[in-house]
């Protein structure tokens, strides 16, 4: 399934600041007291959070957490394993 | 009656081993019979999207795999 | 607790409709040495671990492998949906359509239902440590013969990129097993 052209390129920028988070996540749990991995990841996590904002207010839900309207938009398609990322094929 | 280490050879930093390999002496900290893999130093990162197409971003753990062909095509 | 994501953590594609790589991509979906084995692996071992430090690592790279887990079901799902019954009998995945239809179900390549008898928790941190270590590389070693079984460009993009995770959870679970033997000299030495 396409999803149009911005909200894919959002999404993969999500993808993109989400892996870097979950690297330094890892990196952290064995180096706690990494001072200059930490302030990275701080900086990291306010990127986060602004992109999954503005994704999940253009287009959709990305955890059950959210405000819905009517009809509730978790069930919306299309889900991640149905979606063309659009890197060369299908 | 003597301390420390007695060697009756002369000390080398690396051990032949074998007439292709010298594995380096690991100094009195590490212990027979354990594993050691060297603890990583944070350099620098990649930038998130060079990251995510990598697998890291970290470069020193950066390790592409080149596909092998079979023997009997070359 | 365990929250869904609805995103996968890399854009996983596939060129073309490579069926054999579909039938053979079961081996890390559901195979001894899958990111399923891994994931449950490392969520049974975190347990009693003596330090933080390894209950945290065993927590987040379980979790992560299960992502892994969701990005190969997806390749599986991506190639075989787009063939009909007369074509993935052919490619030899008929036995696998008749039993599951296209559902992708956690069997090995060979269409062997997974087992916890292909994982391991003993307790004891180093033990349990070393098998993590070994299950990357077997890991590691699949994802390599995978994309040697292939020429789709998307399959190869994606196994490479979970090649290179396990590469890095090698080097976590390395550096995790420096720490719980650090631990386990100072408690021999405290007592």
């Amino acid at each position: 399934m396409d999803i149009g052209r911005e909200r894919l390129e959002l999404l993969k920028e999500i993808m993109a600041i989400d892996f870097s988070l979950v690297e330094l996540n890892l990196y952290l749990d064995t180096h706690p007291l990494d001072q200059r991995a930490q302030r990275l990841q701080n900086e990291y996590v306010t990127i986060c959070k602004d992109l999954k904002e503005k994704y999940e207010e253009d287009y959709a839900p990305l955890t059950h957490v959210y405000a819905s309207e009517c009809p509730w938009g978790w069930i919306e398609e299309p889900w991640p394993w149905e979606i063309n990322y659009e890197m060369g094929g299908i | 009656m003597t301390k420390g280490y007695v060697y009756d050879y002369d000390y080398r930093p690396e051990m032949l081993v074998a007439p292709h390999y010298k594995i380096p002496v690991m100094g009195p900290e590490f212990k027979l019979a354990k594993a050691y893999v060297p603890y990583q130093v944070f350099q620098k990162v990649y930038e998130p999207m060079k990251g995510l197409m990598k697998g890291t971003i970290f470069p020193e753990l950066c390790r592409p795999y080149v596909k092998t062909k079979h023997r009997m095509e070359e | 607790m365990w929250i869904y994501e609805k995103k996968l953590q890399y854009p996983a594609w596939v060129e073309g409709c490579d069926l054999q790589i579909a039938k053979l991509l079961f081996a890390q979906y559901g195979g001894p040495d899958s990111e399923l084995s891994a994931g449950l692996r490392y969520l049974a071992q975190r347990y009693n671990m003596p330090i933080p430090e390894a209950k945290a690592v065993l927590t987040d790279i379980g979790t992560e492998e299960l992502a892994h887990w969701e990005i190969i079901g997806t390749l599986i799902y991506k190639i075989i949906n787009r063939a009909t019954p007369e074509e993935l009998k052919a490619a030899g995945m008929g036995p696998n359509y008749v039993e599951h239809g296209r559902d992708v179900y956690p069997a090995d390549a060979a269409g062997v239902p997974w087992t916890a008898a292909y994982i391991q928790a003993i307790e004891d941190p180093i033990a349990n440590l070393h098998e993590d270590l070994a299950a990357e590389e077997k890991a590691r070693t699949t994802y390599e013969h995978l994309i040697n079984s292939t020429r789709d460009r998307g399959v190869i993009d994606t196994l490479s990129f979970l090649r290179e995770r396990e590469v890095v959870h090698f080097q976590r679970f390395g550096e995790t097993l420096r720490l719980v033997q650090e631990y386990m000299e100072h408690t021999k030495c405290m007592r």
